[in-house]
């Protein structure tokens, strides 16, 4: 899922200054489960702000909503009441949602309260570990399951590097070598064969290099006719 | 001046019943609020009551290791710690909340915390949004 | 005019500890003109037994559906109020106890006594407009069996004991029935004649060399797995009991030997030394607790009455024979065992001699033909307590919910523990482990148990099934369900509200003691009353 984390309060608080009436918008989904952006992240970052508010003589009006998925239109128009009169959305979900409240209402200013990430898991509760770049084209199949682009501090395709030592990455004693853990997956797979053939340079078109990627479901996609049949339902 | 203590029931409870019990004296500024288990506060009480205008905020909990939910009061230490946090962010002292681990038959840890955070209270200040009489 | 919403005051004339000490009635006036309450009584000596009618007439007056209770502390009535407010037809749990005679009353000076009475009664007014009727239910437990996990002397207890209370008993171990140590030889003959009994019982069954793997359910209705080589079964139980037997004898290497030798050959099946020193000993520091020591006092006790003459010591840091033990232990000396007390652990000189800084005789070097220690290895269940789903201490035993007062039951409803079983104890405390499991789980399945109040509520709409709850309850309560979504069995939940605080969604909230009302009395606590 998406990971992020809240930006520290002061930023918070100086990005607000000369806003009167800011509605703070959480999410359900990735940033809840990162206990970043839920509800429950919600009524705490309203509550300092308030407190923030009423210390320094602001007159704020915080309000609070989380919808579902930020990300999606419906939920999203879902809430006009509550962006109604409001001068600012700081949004905590996640720059997805952010953008997206933005979109939808486009004479508020929508402000990012959390900084996005990347695209990771839970290792434990509480902390959240990078493992997808969302490179475009998958090689895990090759690389016994372990990401190299992004596990990968220099994202290497034929790793490991000269500064892999007892397992590590040069960069922290902390971080494994992701090929090190490559080759520890190949062989408990009993698939050392795939190191034989060394993977080709990377078409990178499809990752962020290419510019922003739009990917289209012809299956999901109403045709002309379907959604001329429809009639507009937006 | 405005002191709030949430008493977990297993501990800051009997404490405080106790010091009842032996008349100890202390400030009738201190109010409190029972819980469950020290681990049932959440930041947002603890913020909520200085924004009402409360000068201090304590949680009496259960010793380390002794906590009857085996690990509320570890959590309650972490809320704390957040609180703390925010409260020196917004410049009101981190000072003014403050968690306190006792057990159950330990009033004068009871009494004692509750006279320390009026201490405190007279060391750092009202609350700026405190209560005008 | 309906009861709907509408809040009765009660306020007992002994509020402030005796008649007249509080100022009763101008807290009375104070409630009348207080936004949702209805009748303002003042009692006297609610806790009387005349006080208790008065009560429960008014909780049966229709006139009020939540009532606030101003008195002493909740401890000592707060289950009799309870208890009145059920048998009256009113939701127990809409009743609030304002504390206005330890909190107050007693500790501070009259005048401010008052006021601060004043507003803690308006805090409990707050919580109470805002209450909800929690789930309170009576319950039966669906299966009248209980699984005894464990082959030793306590299992085997339980297991009698059990029966004659007319539960069924399925046992389950990796061996191939009871084994009762050598240490217990005497009791031996009791032991086979009830292990025959139960053989012959159609309500007990052994399921051996079997290990459990997995468990489903909870209390009263719990589904376990067992899986004994090639075949696996699932047995149904209300109650399960965890007393896995210690192993014994197979630690220590070398002098000293592990006591169970010694207690192996006074069993019959060796040749008594000529001489022994005993290490009274327990945990990896030197020092012991009463099980190891009473067990290093009998041992040498058994040797000194098969053979008068012989020279018998016991080294151990302090003299630990509590209670009962402690005539026992006289008895050991006028037997002529000879206790040192040894703040280091002896040091071994060669294999017959021992060297000792005794407290009072100073350095001394004994000499005695075989050295036994007590110290052990701890039984580890810690793969089946990771199947109970039960956390375990830093020792390795699973967590008692209170150690004092609540010793059989471990964190997860329905699993009962003798902790005695996971080290080898004196009789005495096998016994009362087992006789306590056997009442708790008699207690569990056979009456009925008085469950919610004060648990959790679950909004599957906010729910993110994100895990938090699953992962940080103690008591390992809350499951995804079959809708994806958390839910929170009121049979498993102790109402601790960790998980309320934690959920990023806000999708869980406490009955009686909710967001909304610890809000509201801190409000009025600070700010004062109608606010």
């Amino acid at each position: 899922m998406i990971i992020g984390a809240q930006k520290p309060l002061k930023e918070i608080c100086s990005m607000l200054e000369g806003h009167q009436n800011i509605l703070v918008a959480g999410c359900r989904s990735c940033v809840a489960i990162c206990l970043a952006g839920g509800e429950k992240e919600v009524g705490v970052l309203a509550e300092s702000l308030r407190l923030h508010s009423d210390l320094h003589g602001k007159g704020w009006r915080i309000d609070e909503v989380t919808v579902e998925r930020q990300c999606e239109k419906e939920w999203v128009r879902g809430v006009s009441e509550k962006v109604g009169d409001k001068d600012a959305v700081l949004s905590i979900a996640c720059g997805v949602g952010a953008q997206t409240i933005q979109a939808l209402y486009p004479q508020v200013r929508v402000m990012p309260g959390l900084n996005t990430s990347n695209m990771g898991a839970p290792e434990e509760q509480g902390v959240f570990q990078e493992k997808c770049g969302g490179c475009g084209d998958c090689v895990l199949h090759l690389t016994g399951g372990i990401c190299p682009i992004v596990r990968c501090a220099k994202s290497l395709l034929n790793g490991p590097c000269g500064g892999s030592q007892n397992g590590k990455c040069e960069i922290s004693p902390d971080v494994p070598c992701a090929w090190d853990e490559i080759y520890q997956s190949l062989k408990r797979l009993g698939r050392l064969d795939m190191l034989d053939e060394p993977l080709p340079p990377k078409n990178w078109l499809p990752s962020r290099s290419g510019g922003p990627r739009k990917i289209v479901n012809d299956q999901a996609l109403f045709t002309i006719e379907e959604k001329a049949l429809r009639g507009k339902r937006e | 001046m405005k002191v709030i203590g949430f008493i977990c029931e297993h501990a800051g409870l009997p404490a405080a019943v106790l010091a009842g019990e032996r008349g100890m004296q202390y400030s009738p500024d201190v109010l409190l609020v029972r819980l469950p288990c020290s681990g049932r506060v959440d930041v947002v009480h603890l913020l909520r009551a200085f924004r009402d205008g409360a000068d201090a905020v304590f949680l009496a909990a259960c010793l380390e290791k002794n906590c009857h939910h085996l690990y509320g009061n570890l959590e309650a230490r972490k809320r704390v710690e957040q609180a703390k946090r925010i409260l020196d962010d917004l410049g009101l002292d981190g000072r003014r909340v403050e968690l306190f681990n006792l057990a159950s038959n330990q009033a004068f840890k009871f009494r004692d915390a509750a006279e320390e955070m009026v201490r405190r209270v007279e060391q750092i200040g009202p609350n700026p949004l405190g209560v005008k009489k | 005019m309906s009861a709907r919403g509408r809040m009765g005051v009660v306020i007992c004339a002994w509020a402030g500890g005796s008649p007249g000490k509080l100022g009763v009635h101008s807290l009375a006036e104070q409630a009348r003109t207080l936004d949702q309450v209805g009748p303002v009584e003042i009692i006297d000596r609610i806790c009387s037994p005349v006080g208790q009618e008065k009560l429960g007439a008014l909780f049966r007056s229709g006139e009020a559906d939540r009532f606030v209770i101003v008195a002493c502390s909740a401890f000592s009535k707060e289950t009799l109020f309870r208890e009145l407010a059920r048998a009256s037809g009113i939701n127990p749990y809409m009743v609030e106890l304002a504390d206005v005679r330890e909190q107050s009353a007693y500790v501070h000076d009259p005048q401010k006594a008052l006021e601060k009475a004043h507003l803690i009664m308006e805090m409990a007014v707050a919580r109470s407009r805002l209450a909800q009727e929690a789930p309170v239910q009576v319950r039966q437990s669906r299966s009248k069996r209980a699984l005894i996990i464990g082959d030793g002397a306590c299992a085997l207890i339980a297991a009698k004991h059990l029966r004659e209370q007319g539960i069924e008993v399925a046992l389950v171990t990796e061996g191939s029935g009871f084994r009762i140590p050598d240490r217990l030889a005497k009791q031996r003959e009791a032991f086979e004649r009830d292990i025959d009994l139960l053989s012959h019982d159609p309500g007990f069954v052994i399921h051996a060399q079997s290990r459990v793997i997995h468990l489903a359910g909870r209390l009263g209705d719990f589904s376990m797995s067992m899986s004994s080589g090639q075949s696996t079964q699932v047995v149904t139980c209300g109650a399960i009991v965890l007393a896995c037997e210690a192993l014994e004898g197979d630690s220590q290497t070398g002098p000293p030997g592990d006591v169970s030798e010694l207690e192996s050959v006074l069993a019959g099946k060796g040749v008594l030394p000529e001489s022994i020193v005993v290490l009274a000993e327990a945990g990896q520091e030197w020092g012991a607790d009463a099980g190891a020591f009473v067990r290093g006092m009998r041992a040498a006790m058994n040797f000194k009455m098969k053979r008068p003459k012989a020279k018998a010591y016991v080294i151990s840091r302090d003299i630990v024979s509590p209670g009962k033990w402690e005539s026992e232990q006289r008895m050991a000396q006028d037997l002529g065992i000879i206790f040192f007390r040894s703040n280091e652990r002896p040091k071994m000189v060669d294999a017959k001699h021992w060297a000792l800084k005794d407290q009072t005789l100073g350095d001394i070097v004994i000499e005695a033909e075989a050295a036994y220690t007590t110290r052990h290895p701890k039984y580890d269940p810690e793969g089946i307590a990771r199947v109970l789903g039960v956390p375990v201490g830093p020792d390795g035993t699973p967590v008692t919910l209170e150690p004092r007062l609540r010793p059989e039951e471990t964190m997860r409803r329905g699993i009962f523990l003798c902790s005695s079983s996971f080290e080898p104890s004196p009789m005495e405390t096998i016994f009362t482990d087992a006789l306590s499991v056997t009442s708790r789980v008699a207690e569990a399945l056979l009456g009925h148990e008085l469950l919610g109040g004060v648990v959790t509520r679950v909004d599957q709409e906010k729910c993110s099934a994100c895990l938090t709850c699953v992962r940080s309850c103690p008591y390992s309560a809350p499951f995804i369900g079959d809708k994806g979504k958390a839910e929170i069995p009121i049979e498993d939940c102790q109402g601790c509200g960790i998980c309320v605080s934690l959920c990023p969604s806000k999708a869980i909230d406490l009955y009686h003691y909710g967001d909304s009302q610890i809000g509201a009395s801190v409000r009025v606590a600070v700010r004062g009353g109608a606010q």
